[in-house]
């Protein structure tokens, strides 16, 4: 009886291993400890020049390495969202259901304006740099795909550098994960844009690490760097 | 039942270990190369000939204002001959591959065991899946042709002949405060930015510099606001940048540089424009713009740059009838990846910049292997072939191109 209970128990594990390979797509093998809250993109529209594209990807990106203490140092060094350029005023979406729980939440970042949302599952949500104070409140419920917000300039000229970042945590709001494999979308495709490569910092002693948007650390809001490696590329330029 | 037992567990285990594998196998570098031959249709393993596997877009639908492209024409000619997709490395092995200068081998910055030394590894694309061999210990960026490699030291910037060419063991001390520089296609001169720490990226000052290969002479030649340098023209006398010329001009405005007297000849002003590509023989360049307040300028443009150069007439740049990722496969032919979602794999089309047409190379089908991974895809020297990350494996491959 005990090996029949085993037998069920490791074909349904196979069948749930199998259905999570399916929903990455072509993620590698990292599965998300909270299970797969199937979120959507944060916009209304199609991806494209005039409407939105992917900036910068979550994690260990050379833009990020290079801000690793100046701007990510509280989320160990790791550019812990997602950045989609936007033009400033373009209509942010709830990437699934939940709950309001911060508005201008101004001890996570993310300035001038920011939103938190409780997505009930285990998972929160946490878009930046907004245009203005969202017209939401507190404990309002919200739809996947409801207009929450507008997506501004942390620079506040909307000429600078106008893009929505987007965090996935846990609902402690401690932890940020890889929001590539947590939101339902054609990451490769959207890595195509324009004469350049998505490049991801080396540290070379183990250069193949992390070098994916789909092979990330998740992170720690407080923990120690992880990313200050000793013998990097590409280099520490000024 | 206790038959019955036993193949419920055996089944549990089978299924269990089979999901825990990996989905695409690697194969070992004794295993032949797989060799995937284009399907012209899902259902097919074997090109048909009977079928064109050249699909042609109407130019003349782009909504281009000025148009410097004749008239778009019916091209219902095949690809002479169907792409091939080739395996070249395994183990989910690498990423940022590009060609050696000769086009032999396919490259990439990797330490493949604990005891292997960091650096450059190739493979010959002549040998797909055959042991990586060490190239180099220099990590780069490189000059053009290899010769040369630039590494930080200690906070100083050097240059570094490349093992075996160029005078082994030349080294140069570069006083630029440990910035990162960009070499002439000619070796002769280098040059890099001094930019601003802080401010609106818009305009942060950037201050361009220009030396001999040595460090020599070093000379502030240009200084733009939220811009910098864009490329070399082959001549190694001028460089195309971009930026704002004060900063308090509306919009950056991209401008061909020339080193000898500091001349700058403006090309084409316009805000939030970006990945800027110089044709291989400095007759065009892509960009595109995005997201601008004014939206009926988002798009992906080409500028004819032939004009310019004799002084002629000023440019007017023309927009193309496609967004997504670009390549120059040679003088006349830009390859590209259109900005398509949930597609079984990418299309590869190449636009004809002298008859305007646009040609499908390589379909979209769940048989392809053309699904690129982190955007990192790169044409050979001689435009015959790409080399990718395929996002289906994240092992580097090789596509064969249909010839011209």
């Amino acid at each position: 009886m005990l090996r029949l209970t085993l037998g069920f128990v490791l074909l349904l594990s196979s069948l749930f291993a199998a259905n999570l390979n399916t929903f990455q797509n072509t993620a590698n093998a990292q599965t998300n400890p909270l299970g797969n809250p199937d979120f959507g993109l944060p916009f209304t529209t199609d991806p494209g020049p005039n409407t939105w594209l992917l900036g910068g990807g979550y994690g260990n990106s050379t833009g990020g390495y290079a801000r690793r203490r100046e701007w990510y140092g509280a989320g160990q060094g790791i550019h812990f969202g997602i950045d989609f350029s936007a033009r400033c005023g373009t209509p942010v979406a709830s990437i699934g259901d939940g709950v309001i729980i911060k508005v201008d939440a101004r001890e996570h970042g993310s300035a001038p304006h920011n939103l938190l949302i409780d997505h009930q599952n285990g998972y929160a949500s946490l878009y930046g740099h907004l245009l203005e104070r969202p017209k939401v409140s507190v404990g309002q419920q919200v739809k996947k795909g409801e207009v929450v917000g507008l997506t501004g300039d942390p620079d506040l000229t909307c000429t600078s550098r106008p893009h929505l970042h987007l965090e996935v945590r846990d609902r402690t709001l401690r932890k940020a994960f890889n929001a590539h494999l947590l939101i339902n979308a054609d990451w490769d495709a959207l890595s195509l844009s324009g004469s350049f490569g998505r490049g991801f910092q080396r540290d070379l002693d183990a250069p193949r690490k992390w070098q994916s948007l789909y092979d990330q650390p998740d992170i720690n809001f407080g923990g120690p760097l992880i990313n200050d490696f000793a013998n990097t590329w590409p280099r520490d330029w000024r | 039942m206790m038959k019955l037992k036993l193949f419920m567990y055996l089944a549990g285990v089978v299924v269990a270990l089979a999901a825990c594998a990996p989905r695409t196998s690697a194969a070992t570098p004794t295993q032949a190369a797989p060799v995937v031959t284009f399907a012209t249709s899902p259902a097919a393993t074997e090109p048909s000939p009977a079928t064109p596997a050249a699909v042609v877009v109407d130019a003349a639908s782009a909504p281009a204002a000025n148009s410097q492209l004749p008239p778009a024409t019916t091209n219902q000619t095949p690809a002479t001959s169907p792409p091939l997709f080739t395996q070249l490395t395994t183990g989910g092995c690498c990423v940022q591959p590009f060609f050696s200068p000769d086009g032999a081998h396919v490259l990439y910055l990797d330490r493949p065991g604990s005891d292997a030394p960091v650096g450059i590894y190739g493979v010959p694309i002549a040998e797909p899946l055959a042991q990586p061999t060490l190239r180099t210990e220099k990590l780069g960026p490189f000059s053009a042709n290899m010769a040369y490699s630039v590494d930080l030291v200690n906070g100083q910037t050097f240059i570094e002949s490349v093992n075996g060419t160029n005078g082994e063991g030349e080294r140069f001390g570069i006083s630029n405060g440990g910035r990162s520089v960009s070499f002439a296609p000619d070796n002769q001169t280098i040059a890099w930015t001094i930019g601003q720490d802080a401010g609106n990226f818009d305009v942060r000052r950037s201050e361009i510099w220009v030396a001999n290969l040595d460090g020599s002479d070093a000379k502030r030649i240009a200084t733009r606001y939220g811009g910098g340098i864009v490329a070399w023209f082959s001549d190694s006398q001028r460089m195309l940048i971009g930026g704002k010329a004060a900063r308090g001009d509306a919009a950056p405005t991209l401008s061909i540089l020339d080193l000898r007297d500091g001349a700058v000849t403006d090309l084409f002003s316009s805000e939030r424009m970006r990945g800027y590509l110089l044709a291989p023989d400095d007759s065009h360049i892509v960009f595109f713009i995005a997201q601008a307040r004014d939206e009926a300028l988002d798009g992906t443009y080409l500028l004819q740059l032939s004009s310019v150069v004799s002084g002629t007439a000023a440019p007017q740049p023309q927009r193309l009838d496609f967004f997504g990722a670009y390549r120059w496969r040679d003088a006349t032919h830009l390859l590209y990846i259109p900005l398509k979602l949930n597609l079984p794999s990418h299309e590869l089309w190449q636009l004809d910049v002298t008859t305007g047409q646009s040609t499908l190379l390589i379909p979209a089908s769940a048989e392809s292997q053309f699904k690129v991974g982190n955007g990192d895809w790169v044409v050979s020297p001689d435009g015959t072939l790409i080399t990718y990350v395929n996002a289906r494996d994240r092992n580097i491959w090789l596509a064969k191109l249909p010839s011209n």
